[in-house]
């Protein structure tokens, strides 16, 4: 059988999420081109555009005569670019992507839509391991932390441990800097008050009444406050 | 100095308006992504990296030239920034899980055929995957394909036949074991 080589190439032609299509989005409308800095570097913008469309010559002899010394031009404005631009244009690089973002620690909170509704953040976020938990949040603001119950099961794992919930009843809703949200509410049911107090790198009371708040990144990264910083649950794709 | 347009572009900065980089992202994301997509083999993180960086490469362009970028130059700029990604790494990834666990039953079923499929192209190394979306979706010359690949048109044209020989190989294996 011969294979058809338009339908192996169609095989792998992926659509795009749309968490990373919105996370892209997102990244270049925060680019400022108009600069000075980054626009009057002269050569330095030559560095993200070295594999532009030029027409590259086949055979041998491409790096002889006047090519050579404009190669070499170049290579010289790249590297006195390099040199002198790369300070200013690391923040342009390097858009958070799945694989190595973290939702951040410390959210700048820059406005307060009020047509924002939990509907943006609605969805089941899932920790990357057993014991990470899962929370799903619902449309009308009610968050529901759910994670293996190990203190009413000491022997058990993570796998046979009874689950034990937290109910979180949210009340605000903002964008971040970053154009992810951080939402805020009060803790308004337990399961098991003594396993809710030991959730967390520092066992501390979080009783019923008391404030949870949680941050998503544009990437669908969701931290908990009452959670270890580096416990971070990925939004699971609907 | 001048430009084409005559202006000097030491006494101008040039601040394109970010409403067309949005408006070539908004056209041609999706495309492209898959384009890049048909180059890695569906390797998730590696289309999302190259489509990030080639969307940041086209707005570096807009701020140095005048006129407006288009797919074709989205396209052609992908296609050396695979390359360019390529020699950089220069691991040949190769997945070849997939493949040999498939049968030929698969085939009855369209969504199990694609997978074969998908396995296929990524049982493939990068460059030959590269030769036949060069060749075959692009539709470019031998020569041309080469060029991007930096072989002779020889090694070339080689690399075409022994890319396809291989999955007509897997596809009679799995004929034969059905």
């Amino acid at each position: 059988m011969e294979p058809d080589v338009h339908e192996l190439l169609a095989a792998v032609a992926d659509e795009p999420s749309p968490a990373f299509l919105s996370a892209l989005e997102a990244r270049l409308a925060d680019i400022d081109l108009g600069r000075p800095d980054a626009a009057t570097a002269g050569a330095a913008p030559a560095i993200e555009v070295p594999l532009a469309a030029t027409s590259m010559p086949a055979g041998r002899g491409r790096w002889t005569g006047p090519r050579f010394v404009a190669v070499l031009a170049v290579a010289a404005a790249v590297f006195v670019a390099v040199l002198y631009g790369a300070a200013v244009l690391r923040p342009h690089r390097g858009v958070e992507l799945p694989a190595t973002a973290t939702t951040e620690p410390s959210v700048a909170v820059v406005t307060t839509a009020p047509s924002e509704t939990f509907s943006a953040i609605a969805g089941l976020y899932v920790g990357s391991t057993g014991g990470s938990g899962e929370l799903v949040i619902f449309p009308d603001g009610l968050a529901r932390f759910t994670a293996p119950n190990t203190v009413a099961c000491p022997t058990c794992s993570n796998a046979t441990a009874p689950p034990g919930t937290i109910e979180i009843t949210l009340t605000s809703l903002a964008r971040t800097a970053n154009r992810g949200y951080v939402a805020s509410g009060t803790i308004t049911a337990e399961s098991d008050a003594a396993w809710a107090a030991e959730i967390g790198t520092t066992p501390s009371e979080k009783p019923i009444g008391s404030s949870a708040d949680l941050t998503v990144s544009p990437l669908g990264q969701l931290s908990l406050s009452f959670l270890p910083p580096d416990d971070v649950l990925i939004r699971a794709p609907s | 100095m001048s430009t084409r347009s005559g202006r000097d572009p030491t006494s101008e900065v040039r601040s394109p308006a970010p409403a067309q980089l949005l408006a070539l992202y908004h056209a041609h994301a999706t495309e492209v992504y898959r384009y890049l997509s048909r180059l890695t083999g569906g390797d998730q993180a590696r289309t999302e990296d190259l489509t990030q960086s080639l969307f940041e490469r086209a707005a570096a362009a807009l701020a140095q030239r005048d006129d407006e970028l288009g797919p074709g130059w989205l396209m052609t700029t992908a296609r050396y920034a695979f390359m360019h990604d390529l020699r950089h790494d220069r691991r040949e990834r190769r997945r070849l899980e997939c493949v040999g666990s498939w049968r030929a039953d698969a085939a009855a079923d369209d969504s199990e055929r694609r997978l074969m499929m998908r396995s296929l192209m990524q049982s493939l190394t990068d460059v030959q995957r590269a030769a036949l979306v060069f060749r075959y979706h692009d539709d470019l010359p031998v020569r041309q394909v080469a060029a991007l690949l930096d072989r002779t048109v020889e090694a070339t044209e080689s690399l075409l036949v022994r890319a396809r020989d291989q999955m007509r190989d897997v596809i009679k294996e799995v004929d034969d074991g059905a």
